[in-house]
Order: C-alpha cells, then sequence, then structure tokens
C-alpha cells in the first residue's frame, strides 16, 4: 500500500477532477445518510473485500503490506483511518483491484466507498466537534518576533534567539509540529530581555537634520590619491603604489568593493532608528549600459544588505532609503558585477586613470535621522500612557543597553501607573479583553519589584516578561465550535500579516462585527493592501515553493560567473512579486503553470533575455512571442532551488513539480530496493545516466512520472539561466556572449541539451513550452494543491479526509468565478474550516 | 544567559581569568567531589560529518583485528588500539523528505524524518543530560559548525547548537564582574518569580480548554516547571566559582568555508570542558556545505564531491576533505589520551562517537553507516562486521552506550538488544 502510483498525464488529469467530483458527491450524499451505509456496512463492505481484496491482503499474503484480516472495518483509531483512506482513495483511483484483475460491480464499489468514507467522516467529524479540527497552537518564531516588535514598538531582531520551527504538512504555522519546550522559554525570555530595554531608550532623538557626506573626504579615499597612480610608496621603495578608485570632478568611482572598502565612515550611527538615506550616483564607462548599486549597513563584524539600485550611465540618480539602523553601523556602498574590462582584466593590475572597465561614480550620500516625528515617541505613548518623563540629573542617569538615560519615567502614584501600563500590555498581548482579575498576578510582580526598591523601568520590565512568557500571549486562544470574534481576529492576523491583530480588528471583534460576511470580506481586501501582509507572500511563498533555500547552495563560481548576489535577491523577489501580482489581480491560479506575464527587474529580464526592463523594481512585463518563459517553473528561483549549485538533476525537479506545483508527491522511495548508485563514468550527460537508472523495472514505475518534468525542464540551468548546451569546464567552444560587458573566459559550452520527452500516456513533448500546454491541463489539481497548502497554512492543521467535501466545494466555487487566487483567498477564510477552530 | 558576545580582549580576560594563568589546571587539583567516590565520570562525544563519508576508503576488507589499514584509518594508525569500526549498523526506516533529512535522526532514530506529520524524538545525548545533566554546571555541550545540530529534546525541538568556541570558553571558564554575577542571580531570580506567575495563568487558561488540548498545555506546564528547575540550578552554580584552565581562550574562525579549521578549533574545547566536570556529554555536527572547502587539493563544492558519480577527481577530492576530518579526530583523541585521570587517560572514560548520517551520500543511502567508536573503557581494536544485509540497529550500540553512561535502561529509540555482538 505504500506506493500510489500518481501518472502525470493528461489522462488522470481528466480523471483526478472525475474522481473529485465522485468524491464530492459521494462524501456529501453520504454525510446525509450516514446511518444508512452504516446499517447494511459491515456485511457488504466485508463481503467486497473478500471478493475482490483478501486473495492478496491477507495474514499469509500480505501484499504491500496490507493485511485485512487484521484491519477491523472500524475508524475508530487514527491509525486505522490512516490506513482505510489509503484504500479508499485506491479503490477510487481504480488502481485497486490491480487492472489484471476481475473489476468490481460500480454499485458495490460506490457502496464499499460510501462505507468507508461516511465512516470515517463521522469519525473525524465527532473528533472536530469536541476539540476542533485544530490543535491548540503558539505562536511560530516568525510570528512570536513580529508580535514583540509590534507590541513594544521596536524593531530588534530576534528570529536568531529561538529556536527554529520544525513545519509539519509543509508549514510552520501548523500546530501539531508547533510544541513548546524548556528551551524555548529560556530562549523567549532572552529574546525579549533583547527587546524590552529597546523600548525603554528614552532618549530624545539626536538632531535630525539631513547631513551630506563627500567620499572625497573619507581618510581611505584621501590616502588613495595621496601617491600618484604608478610612483614608487614612499613608504616601501621596492612598491609601485597603484590607484584602484578614480577622481573625478564630480565624484569617485568605485569599480568593486574590494579594497579600499567602500565604507563611509564619516557617519557612524548613535542611536538606533529609521534613518533616511540618499545616495546620488551615476553609471561611469558603462558603454551606455546601467549598473547596479548594493547599499549595506557595516558594523565591521557583519554587513547587512539595505537595498540595491540600478544605475544609469553618466547621468546621476538619487536613490533614497528610509531603513532602520542599529548603533553602531555605517554605510557601505558597492558595484555590483564590475571590475574587469573587456578583456576581463581586473582594476588591480591595471589601475584606475587607464582602466576601461565599469564602475560606478558616487557623488555624495545624505543621511537624515533617528526620524522621529514627536517625542515621547507614539511607540511610548502606546506602552506609557500618559506617564511623565522626567530629565534625570546626570550622575543618577541609569544605563540601558549600554546607552545613558537621560529621562526617566515619574509616575505620580507608581503602583496606580503600574497596574494601568501592565493592564494594557497584557490586552493588546492576548489580543483580546482581560478578564476579571487576570492582569492581577502580573501587577503583583511589577509592585512586589518596586517594594523591593526597583525603578519604575525596571519593575515594568519584570512585568513585561512574565506577559510575553504567558500561555495567553503565546498561544493563540481558540476554543472548539465557532471561533468567537477576537480568536477570528488573531486567526485572521496571523493568517495575512504574521503579526497580532491592529486596533480596527480589534475594535470590530469587540462590536461583534467581524465574523459578517461582508465585513471579513473588506477587511482581508484591507489587510492585503497593507504592507504586512508581504509577510504573507514571504512565509507562504518560502515554504510552499521551497524559496527559503534560496541560500542551500552556492553555484559554481566557473561556470556560472554571472551569479551574484543581487541576482540571486531578484529571484526572490521576482517570485514573490508574481504571487503578490497575482493576489492583487486575481490572476487565474492557471497562471501557476503559464503566464504571458512576469514581473521583472533589470537583473532579472537581463538574465531571461527580455530587454528594455529597467530599474532594481519589479515590474509587470509582458513576455515577448515565443519566450520560454510565464507560470512558476521557469522562475529563476524555483529553478535555483530545485538544483544543486553545480548541475541540474530531471529526478529532483521534476519531484519538485510533482510536489510543490501538483501536490501529488511520488511516493518515497520504498524500503525493500535498494538505491541505485548513480554512476557518471562513461555516461556523457544526465539523460544517459537516468535511461539506465530507468531500466531497472521497480524504479521506472515511478520515475515514467517524475522525469518527464524534470526532462522538459534541461533547457534552464542551475541558477535559471536558458541553455541549448551544458556548460564545460574542459572540452567545448567558448562562449559568445558576454557578462556585463565583458567577455566570458570562465566556461566552455559543452554538448547539446535535450529537452524531449514523453509521459506516461505516450504523449510527446518538445520542449517546455509544449510541456507546459500538456500541464495545463492539469490546473484544477493545481488550484486545488494551491488551496490544500492555503488552508493548511491559514488554519494551522493538514487537509483531513473531513475536508475533501469543503475542499472540492471551495474549488467548484473558485473556478465558477474564474480561479483567482484572491478569490480563492477569500473562499478560504469564508470557508467554516477558517470561521472554526 | 549569553555571557560574551563580543570577542574578549586580552586584558578583559586577564581580569576574567585573575590567577588562572598563574594557576593553571591541575590533576591533583580535580574534583572535591570525585575524591570521595573513587571512580571518574563517564562521558560521551558524538560526532557527525552530515555530509557522508566515503566507505571504500574508511571499511578494511578484513573483519576483527588484524585487518589492514585503509586510507581512512590510516590517519588515526597510532590510534588503533583504542577504537572499533563497525559496518553493518543503521537506524531503520530513514527514508525521508529529501536525502539530507536523516540529518535529524542520527541521534534519535525516529522514522521517516521531514514526512507528514514527523515528530522527532529525544536525542542520545539529551536523554543523557536529562539523567544525569543536573550533576555537572551545563547539561550537555551542543556544538557546531552552524547553528543546526543533531540533539532534539524530549518535544522533538532541535537544541541550537553553540558555533563561537569562544563563547563556549567563556561561558565554561570566563568568570564574570562580581556586579555582573550578582545581577545575574537577580535575574534568575526574577525568573522564578515569573515561572510562578505564568504557571498560575496557564491553571486558568487550562481550566476552558478541551481535553485534546489540555495535552499542549501540559506541555507548556512542564517547560515551565524544568525552567524553574533550570533557574534553581543556575543560581547554584552561579554561586560556585567557573573552573580555572591552562589554556587561551580561542579566536573564533569566521571564514565559513574553513571546515576543517572550524572543527579543530571545537574539539579544542572538548577535553577543557570534559576533564573540568563542566558537562559530560557534548555533540558536534560538523555540517557539510554547498561551497569549496578549504582544504589543499579541493577545487569544488564539498556537497557535490560527496555525490561523486563515481568520478575518481572528485572521489580523490573528496577523500583529501574526509581525510583532514579523520585527521582532526585523531588530534581529538590524542589529546583526550594525554589528559590523565586517576589511574589512566580522560579517553579510558569517555566514548568518542564518530560517523555519519549517510552510508552512501552519493545516493543518499542511509544504511550501512559509517561509524567509529573510540574510548570509554571499550575492548577496541577491531573492525566488527554486523550485518550489512540487514543491518543492526544503530540504537543498540546507543543502549550500550547509555549503559557504560550509567544510565539504567534497557532501551532506546529503534533498539532490540541492549548491547552489540563483540563489543565488550
Amino acid at each position: 500500500m505504500q506506493r500510489v502510483s500518481r501518472s502525470f498525464s493528461g489522462v488522470p488529469s481528466l480523471h483526478s477532477s472525475l474522481r473529485l467530483t465522485l468524491l464530492a458527491v459521494s462524501v456529501a450524499a453520504l454525510n446525509a445518510n450516514v446511518a444508512a451505509a452504516k446499517a447494511d456496512g459491515p456485511a457488504h463492505v466485508t463481503a467486497f473485500l473478500e471478493k475482490h481484496c483478501t486473495n492478496c491482503h491477507d495474514a499469509t499474503e500480505k501484499k504491500g503490506g496490507l493485511d485485512l484480516e487484521a484491519l477491523p472495518v472500524k475508524f475508530n483509531t487514527e491509525k486505522d483511518r490512516a490506513e482505510w483512506v489509503k484504500i479508499f482513495d485506491r479503490v477510487l483511483a481504480d488502481e485497486m483491484p490491480p487492472p489484471k484483475k476481475a473489476r468490481p460491480d460500480a454499485a458495490a464499489k460506490r457502496a464499499l466507498l460510501e462505507a468507508i468514507g461516511g465512516g470515517i467522516v463521522k469519525v473525524e467529524k465527532a473528533v472536530q466537534a469536541a476539540d476542533g479540527r485544530v490543535p491548540l497552537r503558539r505562536l511560530n518564531r516568525l510570528e512570536f518576533e513580529r508580535t514583540v516588535q509590534e507590541l513594544l514598538g521596536v524593531e530588534t531582531p530576534m528570529r536568531h534567539i529561538i529556536p527554529n520551527d520544525t513545519p509539519s504538512h509543509g508549514f510552520d504555522t501548523v500546530a501539531e509540529g508547533l510544541r513548546i519546550s524548556q528551551l524555548h522559554i529560556e530562549k523567549y525570555l532572552e529574546a525579549v530581555d533583547a527587546a524590552i530595554p529597546e523600548a525603554m531608550d528614552f532618549r530624545p532623538p539626536a538632531e535630525s537634520t539631513p547631513k551630506r557626506y563627500f567620499y572625497k573626504d573619507e581618510p581611505g579615499v584621501k590616502k588613495q590619491f595621496e601617491v600618484a597612480d604608478g610612483v614608487a610608496d614612499p613608504k616601501n621603495q621596492n612598491k609601485i603604489h597603484r590607484q584602484t578608485l578614480k577622481e573625478l570632478p564630480d565624484a569617485i568611482v568605485w569599480f568593486h568593493g574590494g579594497y579600499p572598502s567602500p565604507e563611509l565612515k564619516q557617519f557612524s550611527v548613535k542611536q538606533a532608528g529609521r534613518y533616511r538615506i540618499r545616495i546620488s550616483a551615476y553609471g561611469h564607462q558603462t558603454a551606455g549600459r546601467n549598473v547596479m548599486m548594493i547599499v549595506y549597513a557595516d558594523n565591521y563584524r557583519a554587513r547587512r544588505s539595505l537595498g540595491y539600485f540600478d544605475i544609469p550611465p553618466d547621468k546621476p540618480r538619487v536613490a533614497e532609503l528610509n531603513v532602520a539602523l542599529n548603533a553602531g553601523e555605517f554605510i557601505r556602498i558597492e558595484p555590483s558585477g564590475t571590475g574587469y574590462d573587456a578583456d576581463g582584466k581586473s582594476v588591480n593590475n591595471i589601475s584606475a586613470p587607464t582602466f576601461k572597465g565599469a564602475g560606478i561614480a558616487l557623488q555624495w550620500a545624505e543621511v537624515e535621522g533617528p526620524l522621529a516625528e514627536s517625542w515621547p515617541t507614539p511607540q511610548t505613548k502606546r506602552l506609557f500612557g500618559d506617564i511623565p518623563l522626567v530629565e534625570v540629573p546626570a550622575n543618577k542617569q541609569v544605563w540601558r543597553k549600554n546607552r545613558k538615560q537621560p529621562y526617566a519615567l515619574k509616575p505620580e502614584n507608581p503602583k496606580d501607573a503600574a497596574q494601568k501600563v501592565i493592564e494594557r500590555f497584557a490586552r493588546r498581548a492576548f489580543r483580546r479583553p482581560i478578564e476579571s482579575g487576570e492582569a492581577e498576578p502580573f501587577v503583583k510582580l511589577v509592585t512586589d519589584a518596586l517594594d523591593a526598591g526597583k525603578s519604575f523601568e525596571d519593575a515594568i520590565e519584570v512585568g513585561f516578561r512574565a506577559v510575553l512568557t504567558a500561555p495567553q500571549f503565546l498561544i493563540l486562544d481558540e476554543r472548539p465550535g465557532k471561533l468567537d470574534d477576537f480568536a477570528l481576529a488573531s486567526r485572521l492576523s496571523y493568517f495575512l500579516w504574521s503579526t497580532m491583530p491592529d486596533d480596527e480588528l480589534l475594535a470590530l471583534a469587540a462590536a461583534k462585527k467581524l465574523a459578517q460576511p461582508a465585513t471579513l470580506r473588506a477587511q482581508v481586501d484591507r489587510m492585503l493592501a497593507s504592507p504586512k501582509a508581504h509577510a504573507f507572500t514571504e512565509n507562504f511563498t518560502g515554504q510552499w515553493l521551497d524559496l527559503r533555500n534560496i541560500e542551500a547552495t552556492s553555484p559554481d563560481k566557473r561556470l556560472y560567473p554571472e551569479f551574484d548576489q543581487v541576482l540571486q535577491n531578484s529571484m526572490v523577489g521576482e517570485t514573490e512579486a508574481f504571487f503578490t501580482e497575482m493576489l492583487a489581480r486575481n490572476e487565474s491560479t492557471a497562471n501557476f503553470i503559464h503566464s504571458d506575464w512576469l514581473m521583472l527587474n533589470r537583473p532579472l529580464a537581463e538574465h531571461y533575455g527580455i530587454e528594455s526592463v529597467t530599474g532594481e523594481n519589479f515590474q509587470r512585463v509582458k513576455l515577448p512571442a515565443g519566450s520560454p518563459r510565464g507560470g512558476l517553473l521557469t522562475q529563476a528561483a524555483i529553478l535555483k532551488v530545485s538544483a544543486n549549485g553545480t548541475t541540474t538533476s530531471p529526478v529532483i525537479r521534476g519531484a519538485w513539480v510533482m510536489k510543490r506545483l501538483l501536490g501529488t508527491p511520488p511516493p518515497a522511495q520504498p524500503a525493500d530496493v535498494g538505491s541505485i548508485e548513480p554512476d557518471t563514468r562513461g555516461a556523457s550527460t544526465i539523460r544517459e545516466q537516468l535511461a539506465k537508472h530507468r531500466s531497472v523495472e521497480s524504479c521506472a514505475t515511478c520515475h515514467r512520472d517524475i522525469d518527464p518534468p524534470g526532462f522538459a525542464l534541461e533547457n534552464f540551468d542551475v541558477i535559471g539561466g536558458w541553455r541549448e548546451r551544458y556548460r564545460s569546464q574542459e572540452k567545448g567552444d567558448k562562449p559568445p556572449g558576454k557578462i556585463n560587458g565583458r567577455g566570458i573566459w570562465e566556461y566552455k559550452l559543452g554538448l547539446p541539451v535535450d529537452a524531449t520527452g514523453e509521459l506516461r500516456d505516450g504523449r510527446k513533448f518538445k520542449d517546455m513550452m509544449d510541456f507546459k500546454k500538456l500541464l495545463l491541463e492539469q490546473r484544477d489539481q493545481v488550484l486545488k494543491n494551491v488551496t490544500e497548502n492555503l488552508l493548511t497554512y491559514a488554519t494551522g492543521a493538514g487537509i483531513r479526509f473531513a475536508d475533501r467535501t469543503e475542499v472540492a466545494r471551495i474549488i467548484a466555487s473558485v473556478k465558477a468565478k474564474g480561479s483567482g487566487l484572491r478569490t480563492l483567498v477569500h473562499e478560504v477564510v469564508e470557508s467554516p474550516l477558517f470561521l472554526n477552530k | 544567559m549569553n555571557i560574551a558576545q563580543q570577542p574578549i580582549s586580552r586584558r578583559a580576560f586577564l581580569r576574567g581569568a585573575g590567577v588562572a594563568l598563574a594557576l593553571p589546571y591541575l590533576d591533583a587539583m580535580w574534583p572535591r567531589a570525585l575524591a570521595a567516590d573513587a571512580a571518574a565520570p563517564r562521558r560521551m562525544v558524538a560526532i557527525c560529518t552530515s555530509l557522508g563519508i566515503y566507505t571504500p576508503s574508511l571499511f578494511p576488507k578484513e573483519a576483527g583485528r588484524d585487518y589492514t589499514l585503509t586510507p581512512y584509518l590510516e590517519q588515526l594508525k597510532e590510534h588503533r588500539g583504542d577504537f572499533t569500526v563497525f559496518s553493518g549498523v543503521s537506524h531503520p526506516d530513514q527514508a525521508g523528505a529529501d536525502g539530507h533529512t536523516s540529518e535529524m535522526t542520527w541521534l534519535t532514530s525516529a522514522k521517516h524524518p521531514g514526512l507528514g506529520g514527523f515528530r522527532n524524538t529525544i536525542s542520545l545525548d539529551q536523554f543523557i543530560a536529562e539523567k544525569i545533566g543536573i550533576q555537572t554546571r551545563f547539561p550537555s555541550l551542543v556544538l557546531g559548525t552552524n547553528n543546526t545540530s543533531q540533539s532534539y529534546t524530549r518535544s522533538g525541538v532541535m537544541v541550537p547548537a553553540d558555533s563561537k568556541p569562544s563563547q563556549v570558553f567563556a561561558k565554561l571558564f570566563l568568570e564574570g564582574t562580581k556586579d555582573a554575577v550578582a545581577a545575574q542571580m537577580q535575574k534568575l531570580r526574577e525568573g522564578r518569580s515569573i515561572m510562578d506567575t505564568v504557571q498560575g495563568q496557564a491553571k486558568r487558561f487550562g481550566a476552558r480548554v478541551g481535553a485534546a488540548d489540555r495535552e499542549k498545555l501540559d506541555e507548556y506546564f512542564t517547560s515551565i516547571r524544568e525552567m524553574e528547575q533550570r533557574l534553581v540550578l543556575s543560581e547554584e552554580w552561579a554561586r560556585k566559582p567557573k573552573p580555572k584552565v591552562d589554556a587561551q581562550p580561542p579566536t573564533d574562525i569566521t571564514e565559513e568555508k574553513d571546515l576543517i579549521g572550524r572543527m579543530k578549533l571545537l574539539f579544542e574545547i572538548v577535553p577543557l570542558a570534559l576533564q573540568t566536570d563542566s558537562t559530560r556529554v557534548i555533540t558536534i555536527l560538523v555540517q557539510g556545505r554547498g561551497d569549496v572547502p578549504l582544504v589543499d587539493g579541493v577545487t569544488m563544492a564539498h556537497h557535490e564531491l560527496s555525490h561523486h558519480g563515481q568520478d575518481p577527481e572528485k572521489i580523490r577530492q573528496l577523500e583529501c576533505i574526509e581525510k583532514a576530518e579523520i585527521h582532526a579526530l585523531g588530534g581529538l583523541i590524542a589529546a583526550l589520551k594525554a589528559k590523565k585521570e586517576g589511574n589512566g587517560a580522560l579517553l579510558d572514560n569517555t566514548m568518542v562517537l564518530f560517523g555519519s548520517n549517510l552510508g552512501n551520500a552519493n545516493s543518499h543511502d542511509t544504511k550501512n553507516l559509517p561509524l567509529l567508536l573510540a574510548g570509554g573503557g571499550f575492548k577496541h581494536g577491531q573492525h566488527l562486521v554486523l550485518d550489512t544485509k540487514n543491518n543492526t540497529p544503530f540504537c543498540n550500540l546507543f543502549v550500550q552506550m547509555l549503559q557504560r553512561m550509567n544510565v539504567e535502561t534497557d532501551v532506546f529509540g529503534s533498539s532490540t538488544k541492549t548491547s552489540v555482538p563483540g563489543l565488550v
């Protein structure tokens, strides 16, 4: 029973939609009529099993590991139900009894399925009525971080402190995988200890008038120009000084990010906060091309990318960022993909004055911040209300997070004030009104600390730490049955924002209006329009499409010299932008298979060989005729996460397509069959290796389905570039193209790619464009898969047998309205699966 | 509980170490508690290289004591009498979500890692830590070349690994200032009142949830209770001075490609931590990476080399990396042998398990794992060939190791017996 074979062809697709309909009909009919099915259930079930099944599936034969004699026709235990679901599916799909055996009578088969299906549904529904479909679920690591940040009004990163969550059913929002351990409590405390002092930093913002800095004033730059190019170094007469920077009347040109580093050390952050940075730059010697500029925040130990910008040639562009900076950080600005001239020579070997390669001319950088509209900040007011902030004499100032605090909270009556602060905080943290007496123990912690002589801030901190490790905060408070309005607000908010509900959602919940269909619809639209909804795109696609693995492999630099950080960021950016665009414009989920448009920025468009796209931002681009792109599978991010950095494997990519796009994962490699050892000796292309692999029948059973999508994708290399020949380190011809305006010397073009293939049913395709046409016949399967993934992610539980009717209903309803992605999100939210625990 | 976020300056170190430099740790000083019972504590170190070990270069052709050294065992030839090589051992049912998910279960044996509603079980080291961890300042040390580990709590949560030797050294051996210690104690006491408070809240919460969800709340309750106990213990330990060692704090290697360097630096902590009885259980995950490691003669990415496809050049380069890894293991064995304890060496009381979760990384096969056990007072020096067709459960060895640790148990994970035949 382990090997459920799923075919990858048009015929079974028809078959699978039939299956859906039959399922919906049979299970729905059954829900209404369980009693009838049960009355004559066991007898006719036993008869059917004896006639068609127990010949092979008895205690002696146990074919496929199934012994029907040992399996009771009962559905009480999870284990038995799981077994019966497998039987249900195999019989429904006409895979059992096997094709060679006598066909069961249609009515008998239907009666069997109704008895099994109805029995399982009945038990599952009863369990769901008592306990709910979703077990109690805690905030995951990212939700914890975002919620604490929002509660405290800080941007302190915390995810690196908290233990990683184990995804279950593909997502880290699923209750089953979200265990709690002592380690979690320890790490939560550690995390909030990092964040709370940030919220109690009451220093008034330093002067925030914009200040302009010039690179020519940087010490490192000055030093470069102290000695003329080509002249002996005064300190070391044997060494000839070589300038790697170039001075223009209005700018300094940088050709790469190496030494001297393009750091702007004239400015460094004294006080953490939001800053506005403006940088004026233009491309130098770029032969009319744009060049990418990356802006980093650096603190000598680690650097993080703040953004990248497409800089035009010769005409300055002012790039603007609004970013959170931490104390001690400074800015670093680098060109990307430059440093070599047309012959592949580095500026380090030629020296800047005569170097003809591209670079970035940096004119100036302007920094303004920390930006604050008012002081005390709105975040401070939100936490501490109108408690006055009083100036403290210098000798009495305390240190908090290595900063001396010139202001302190001075409430008239500290205990009363503490009560108010803690109650307000608990109400927001628990995402609902607090019950009478509920806040008392937390308040007591604070008043005890005050009695012990702690300052108001230190005492409050104890209370905050307790609230943030309390079960009401960590666990979503959902009770069996229909969710109350507050629980619904939280479920909605963690689904679309990965954080706590905002004031509007909570106000609607308080007014008991949130569950009204029209309100719910309007709220979903409002929430999706918010920048917070990016968390949904990021966390959902990050897991559904494996985008979180984008860094798992580094492409071989010699084979893929065009690969860089900007391209990698753009890859994830593209797929996220594609999903967001589909959501925003309610595009049909068939676009996941093929679309005649894409979301591209300049680096990615060039990577795809599409011209006339400029800028770092993603724009909707209509694909030129004949482009092999369109849909998810030909997006660079997908092609990268399904490859290993050096080579592609049709098996891995094929399995990826089945698992992620179609939701029909190939069965796990059976335990009784040993692994086939890959052997590249004597085999020249991956296709030939697979031919050997597939010649073993036990493998071929499944690989007939797994390999074809992978073959179609062979025209795409490990970073998603188009290829007609494999890249090679040894044999082959010099590539004719150019990278960033320079020639290619790192690799050669080797054997030709063969992207043809054949489906299980014998239909052939010649390449990806062809294959996508066949795949489009599976659009219902894709819709079903997206629906199930969304439901799992949104509700926090995998799809159960009893959920199938509702899933089928959602699909039918979405299909009738044009299969739009936003329609689907609305349907998910309005579904009883979402509205009930 | 993190003591040092930043690299420790030499001055700060001298201040922290006090007289330590003048008074190196001496065997004779060791340890008062132990003077009473004669036996030295038993320890265990488990080291895994997650990208496999090329077994044709590891497993000798002959079984028994008179085997011919293989290229890998050549690296350990001076310790030949101190370890046993096993073939024919693995965890059953390891087909998982992908080719590398068996990494999660090397020390747990949970089946089908990563598939469906997979839930990991407790790892060997955390199981030991639960039983005897209370006796040391740190119940266990979980180390790794990055933050991933193979140590899992009872609830199946991965314990993040410490990857910075400087920080591990600081937490083991560097004393905070008096004020810092006082503040630490204060924080721990506060922690306990917080735990008290939230425990009350959980009761409140629990009063209104259904039977099925009460289990979840129990998990929370247990976590809180364990956290309380942890805080009590931490307070006790915070009162006691940390042990002094005659060693310089290490400087971290930030270059992640320097896998061997990072691995060796972690290995250097092991004898210090064990001999000072700061902990008795250590796990180290040496995580192979998708880039080119800094090893002479290697030009291709480690992960790619592990999928060598029988290409002789790739195998040659893979051997370069793995020889360096096994050579580093030799260094650790030598260091444990050099430290004297009672009448013998530290190694006699320390089991060092070394191996991989992949038997054949080329095909992601999880059978016939490359495994090697050194020290711990066993009669070593042989190639123990078990059932290479129907592998002996790895957990049988775990149970034998547990019993050697004086942990009373007859079962662990998928064990079927309490020992491995031939290992005494």
